[in-house]
């Protein structure tokens, strides 16, 4: 069983962004990202090189995982006992990640501690994934 | 695995994820410094701390050989289809990652010193308590017995060992 349980930001509206995220982004480094968080999900710890604290912000945290010459920063942050919600999925640009992607992350932590509403379990699409490619 | 791209992508990362995964843990379970980890392989302390990052991707089966040798545990590379792959991401366990060495590894199961998944504490007016399966018996007085489901790395979450002892 995972240690970890991982969930997504979603508006009231039941709007999954950090799934409408992943799902546009090339096949390649969406698997990066599934399989990125999948063995975090197994680990008791995390050291930085998994999971580091976002600067100049208390709550933020960031993944790092490099992609095909893109390096995504999903923006997060500790979700109770042994969870973790992605606020936002980000991708740096000249070694940092952009304002606007901060700025969303830190609306949506708002929103995240006045209606835990918005968050929606992370769904991980290796495994039925591989049921469509056998149909 | 919808894509050709998704499943070599997926692989790649799953043997690096899971390379620096097991290198962190083994060495944390150990209570080893990055430095001292390097010490036993051989290695310098800077390229531990490369094979720890999630996304290094370019270590040596030789490299691999060295790490095994000085946590003293068996290393095993071979092909698999894509749908193992995807199961046994999707089934990640704590204990499949943390390998115990070759002395810990020999003990009976009681002995290992394995994480305690679940335990419980009850009060038996018994002389003898036993399994069923036989393989697990206590006999001793009466009074308060320890229950703890210990689970062996790689062994099914569902079919630990279950260890009893008088407190």
């Amino acid at each position: 069983m995972a240690v970890w349980r991982f969930f997504d930001y979603a508006e009231l509206t039941k709007r999954n962004k950090i799934r409408e995220w992943l799902d546009a982004l090339p096949d390649r480094d969406r698997a990066r990202i599934d399989s990125r968080l999948l063995m975090m999900a197994a680990l008791l710890s995390w050291s930085e090189k998994w999971v580091s604290k976002y600067r100049c912000s208390g709550d933020l945290y960031e993944f790092r995982i490099t992609g095909n010459g893109v390096q995504y920063r999903p923006l997060g942050t500790y979700y109770g006992t042994k969870q973790y919600i992605i606020l936002v999925g980000a991708i740096e640009k000249n070694d940092k990640i952009p304002k606007s992607d901060v700025a969303v992350a830190l609306a949506r932590l708002r929103n995240l501690e006045r209606n835990s509403s918005h968050a929606v379990p992370h769904e991980f699409d290796s495994s039925d994934a591989m049921e469509k490619d056998e149909e | 695995m919808k894509s050709k791209e998704y499943r070599e992508s997926f692989v790649a990362s799953h043997v690096s994820s899971t390379i620096a995964a097991q290198i962190f843990m083994m060495r944390e379970d150990r209570e080893w410094t990055q430095t001292i980890l390097a010490e036993k392989a051989g290695m310098k302390q800077s390229r531990i701390s490369a094979i720890e990052d999630p996304d290094f991707e370019n270590v040596e089966i030789a490299t691999l050989r060295r790490l095994a040798s000085a946590f003293d545990v068996g290393l095993s590379v071979r092909f698999v289809p894509f749908s193992e792959i995807a199961v046994q991401a999707g089934n990640l366990e704590t204990s499949d990652l943390c390998v115990m060495n070759f002395d810990r590894d020999a003990l009976p199961m009681c002995e290992k010193k394995l994480p305690i998944f679940a335990s419980a504490t009850f009060r038996t007016n018994l002389d003898t308590v036993s399994i069923s399966s036989d393989t697990f018996g206590i006999a001793g007085k009466v009074g308060d017995i320890r229950a703890s489901l210990i689970i062996a790395p790689g062994m099914d979450s569902k079919r630990g060992a279950l260890c009893l002892n008088h407190i």
